[in-house]
């Protein structure tokens, strides 16, 4: 992975690519971008390009998972072959991103009112087009977006922000040399309202008082992420009204 | 980055509200609402309207008893017929509540007798429907493409002469007419719901592309 020396994280307070600890990469966000998907989302989290799209409620196949009290949430999240410097083989379920699905799939399980369609399944897939390290939290910002633009009822929104440790330093949103070469790295996602850790994972380590301050960091920001959500489902409208026929 | 929650269109000001955001400091139960706290939140995104009522605009659409629907047959078996309507399960129309007798791919217009706990529906009171166009129309914007008393449907069926059938679960079937205006005039409906005067909007397009 990465290979090579460890370059120095963080020169005269600046990191690698000149941000601050506290700032994240540029965000954009775009919603109902898929014609044929029930709401779709798509990201661009600096080098990260992510594309998500909803399907659902429908109906639950295989039939004897169907629940007859909820709807059962499916996630698919895959890396292309051409996602980044890594060989990624063919783009199929490998076994990472077996694990990010899972706890993608936790994530909305907590948000989405699945009570409302008993013995039905609803789906989100999301692919990876580029990665630069913090895809996992991409992918959950953008699939929280794709589930409102389906209009799937949900009780809150989520975005991923991932913290972690470079150079001694607590910092925001970590690249991918960041990444490879920090000490430590701590995907979140953190719900707009009620501020729920709806995902907490870590590599590397942190002492109790670093935790407790990147986890400060990690809902400040996510603030920030709320707010470029909320934007994309507003322009929505404002792309939906501008455009030809569509059918 | 400010949030930009407040969209001019014509003559009145909508804010929309994305899932999640506080509707209501009082408590209310609606579909695409919920309760937490005494406050009430909205479940999906919408916008607020000009008496600060929650409208959502991307819903999942959920059959009640007495929602009319266009549904088409799929299926024939002895005792009724299944029929799609939209929804994660064929409904039943049961071969007691119809006289007309269907075949396969027949559209029909109904209500919906019973939804029972797990989302089956069963029909009663339908109409068999000639071919026609059907086409999928979002079910949350179903309620705009009626109007009030049925002033938007009526304005597009006078201005194109196109018969036009809305179903609760968003199928539209058209039959007649100058369709391609009149689904023209459906989509300007879809694309443009959240925008108030909108009724007249589209008597002035009809109008002004009537011998198109």
């Amino acid at each position: 992975m990465g290979g090579g020396e460890k370059p120095k994280l963080i020169i005269d307070g600046k990191r690698i690519d000149g941000r601050g600890l506290d700032d994240s990469r540029p965000v954009k966000i775009e919603a109902g971008v898929l014609n044929e998907a029930e709401g779709s989302a798509y990201v661009e989290w600096g080098g990260n390009k992510v594309l998500a799209g909803v399907y659902g409620p429908r109906e639950c196949i295989p039939k004897h998972d169907a629940n007859p009290f909820k709807a059962l949430m499916k996630c698919r999240y895959t890396m292309s072959p051409f996602a980044s410097k890594e060989e990624h083989s063919r783009s199929g379920p490998n076994r990472r991103s077996i694990e990010i699905s899972k706890v993608i799939r936790e994530v909305f399980e907590s948000l989405v009112i699945t009570e409302l369609f008993p013995m039905t399944q609803i789906d989100v897939y999301i692919d990876v087009l580029q990665a630069e390290g913090g895809t996992r939290v991409s992918a959950i910002t953008a699939a929280a977006v794709a589930l409102a633009d389906a209009g799937i009822p949900m009780k809150d929104m989520v975005s991923g922000i991932a913290v972690g440790k470079i150079d001694g330093e607590i910092a925001v949103d970590l690249g991918r040399d960041e990444d490879n070469f920090g000490q430590s790295d701590v995907p979140m996602a953190v719900s707009h309202r009620n501020k729920d850790i709806l995902l907490l994972q870590m590599d590397g380590l942190l002492t109790k008082a670093e935790f407790e301050r990147a986890m400060d960091k990690a809902i400040s920001a996510s603030e920030k992420l709320h707010a470029l959500q909320s934007d994309a489902i507003v322009r929505s409208y404002e792309k939906l009204e501008s455009e030809g026929l569509s059918l | 980055m400010s949030r930009k929650a407040i969209l001019l269109t014509g003559d009145s000001v909508k804010k929309i509200v994305v899932p999640g955001e506080k509707i209501s400091d009082a408590p209310f139960m609606a579909e695409t609402t919920f309760v937490e706290g005494n406050k009430t939140y909205a479940s999906v995104a919408g916008m607020m309207d000009e008496e600060n009522k929650f409208v959502p605009t991307k819903s999942v659409y959920s059959p009640r008893q007495g929602d009319a629907v266009v549904g088409i047959v799929v299926y024939i078996r002895g005792n009724g017929y299944k029929v799609d309507l939209n929804l994660p399960f064929e409904g039943f129309l049961s071969g007691k509540d119809t006289r007309v007798p269907f075949s396969m791919g027949e559209i029909m217009f109904g209500k919906v007798k019973d939804v029972d706990e797990i989302g089956n529906v069963d029909l009663i009171d339908v109409r068999k429907l000639a071919p026609g166009k059907i086409m999928d129309f979002p079910a949350a914007k179903v309620p705009r493409l009626i109007g009030k008393r049925n002033s938007m449907l009526n304005t597009i069926m006078q201005g194109t002469g196109t018969e036009v059938y809305v179903g609760n679960n968003g199928y539209v079937w058209l039959s007649g007419g100058n369709i391609s205006l009149a689904l023209k005039a459906i989509d300007m409906v879809n694309r443009k719901s959240h925008m108030s005067g909108l009724t007249n909007e589209i008597a002035d397009f009809l109008a002004k592309h009537k011998d198109e």
